[in-house]
C-alpha cells in the first residue's frame, strides 16, 4: 500500500487479513465434507468434520499467513465489532436450526401438501441458509466476494431442486467451488508474499 | 532526535492578520519527526491498530526493510514507539506499539496540520 489513504487505513489493514484465502479454503472444505457425508450412510459425520477442521485454521495462519503478511492486533472497537459478528453468525446458526426443524415438521406432517411451492423449496433450504450465512459473513467482514459465493450457493441449491439432486450433491459442489477459490487465493498469496529476508529491525 | 513541539495554542480568530499569525505559529509547531512521509505512514499504520509486527508494517507501507528499520529506531528513541522482540517458534518477531506519547504526537500533528492548511484559500 503506497497511497496515503489514512481514512481507510484500518479497514484495508483488516481486509488484508483475509487475502490469504484460508477462510474460503476451510469453509469450503467443511461444506464439501458435510455434503459428501450426507451422501453416505454416516451423515452424522458431516457435523463433526467442520469442528475437526477448526483447530487447523489458527495453525495454518501461524505457519503460512503471519510470516508473510505479518502479525497485527486490532484496537478494542474492531475486536468488539468482530465479537458482534461472531455472535450474529451463532444467531444465524440458531435460526437455521429452527428453520430446519420447521422444514422437517412441514415435510413429515404433510402441512402444505406434496405439490406446494414450499415443498418444492424444502430440499433447497440447506443451500439457501448457507447462502444467507455467506451474505452475513461478507457483510460482517467487509468482503464483497462472499456475496458472489452466496449467489453461487443459492444458484446451486435451486439447480439441485430443478434437477432433483440430493442436497448433499449441491452442498459438496458449493463447498468445492468455495474451497477452489480459497486455494487459488492461497497460491496467489504465497507467490505475491514471499518470506521477507529480514524480519526484525 | 528532532525537536518535539507541544500543541499549538488557539489564537484569536477574526481578522486576516490573526489568521496569518495562527498559521505561522502552527507552521513552527510541526513535529518534524512525525512530518517525514515514511515515518508518518508508519505512525498512521500503528495509530489505527493496537500493535503490529515488523513484517506487517513492511507489507502495509510498501517501504523497504532497511527503511522501516531506521525509521522505527528513530521513533523508538523519541519514545513514540515501543519495540518488543521475541520469537514465534524459531522465527524472530518484532512487535511494535505506539506509546501514549506517540499517540499524542500523531493527534497533535493532525491538529497542527488542520490549523495550518485550514487557513489556505482555494
Amino acid at each position: 500500500m503506497n497511497a496515503m489513504d489514512l481514512r481507510s487505513l484500518e479497514g484495508s489493514a483488516y481486509a488484508s487479513r483475509w487475502e490469504d484465502g484460508l477462510l474460503e479454503l476451510f469453509a469450503g472444505t467443511a461444506l464439501l465434507l458435510v455434503g459428501v457425508a450426507w451422501l453416505t450412510p454416516m451423515a452424522g459425520l458431516g457435523g463433526v468434520a467442520p469442528v475437526l477442521l477448526i483447530p487447523f485454521w489458527p495453525l495454518a495462519r501461524r505457519a503460512v499467513t503471519e510470516p508473510r503478511a505479518g502479525y497485527v492486533e486490532f484496537r478494542a472497537d474492531r475486536k468488539a465489532k468482530e465479537r458482534k459478528a461472531h455472535m450474529n453468525l451463532v444467531l444465524l446458526g440458531v435460526v437455521a436450526f429452527v428453520l430446519g426443524v420447521a422444514a422437517y415438521l412441514v415435510v413429515s406432517r404433510d402441512v402444505v401438501g406434496r405439490d406446494g411451492l414450499i415443498m418444492m423449496l424444502v430440499p433447497a433450504l440447506p443451500g439457501l441458509l448457507l447462502a444467507l450465512g455467506a451474505i452475513v459473513t461478507g457483510w460482517m467482514l467487509g468482503l464483497s466476494r462472499w456475496f458472489l459465493y452466496a449467489a453461487s450457493l443459492a444458484l446451486l441449491a435451486l439447480m439441485g431442486v430443478y434437477f432433483d439432486a440430493h442436497p448433499g450433491v449441491y452442498m459438496a459442489a458449493g463447498g468445492a467451488l468455495v474451497a477452489a477459490s480459497g486455494l487459488t487465493m492461497l497460491v496467489r498469496f504465497v507467490r505475491s508474499h514471499p518470506l521477507p529476508d529480514k524480519a526484525a529491525p | 532526535m528532532s525537536q518535539v513541539n507541544g500543541p499549538v495554542r488557539p489564537s484569536d480568530a477574526g481578522s486576516g492578520e490573526s489568521d496569518t499569525r495562527r498559521s505561522t505559529q502552527a507552521g513552527t509547531a510541526i513535529d518534524k519527526l512525525v512530518h517525514e512521509p515514511a515515518r508518518l505512514l508508519l505512525l498512521a499504520c500503528l495509530y489505527v491498530v493496537d500493535a503490529a509486527d515488523f513484517v506487517f508494517l513492511l507489507r502495509q507501507t510498501g517501504l523497504t526493510a532497511g527503511n522501516v528499520s531506521s525509521h522505527v529506531s528513530k521513533l523508538e528513541e523519541a519514545g513514540y514507539v515501543n519495540v518488543e522482540k521475541g520469537f514465534v517458534g524459531k522465527r524472530p518477531q518484532t512487535i511494535l506499539r505506539l506509546t501514549e506519547q506517540g499517540r499524542a504526537a500523531v493527534r497533535s500533528y493532525r491538529d497542527t496540520m488542520n490549523q495550518l492548511l485550514g487557513s489556505l484559500e482555494d
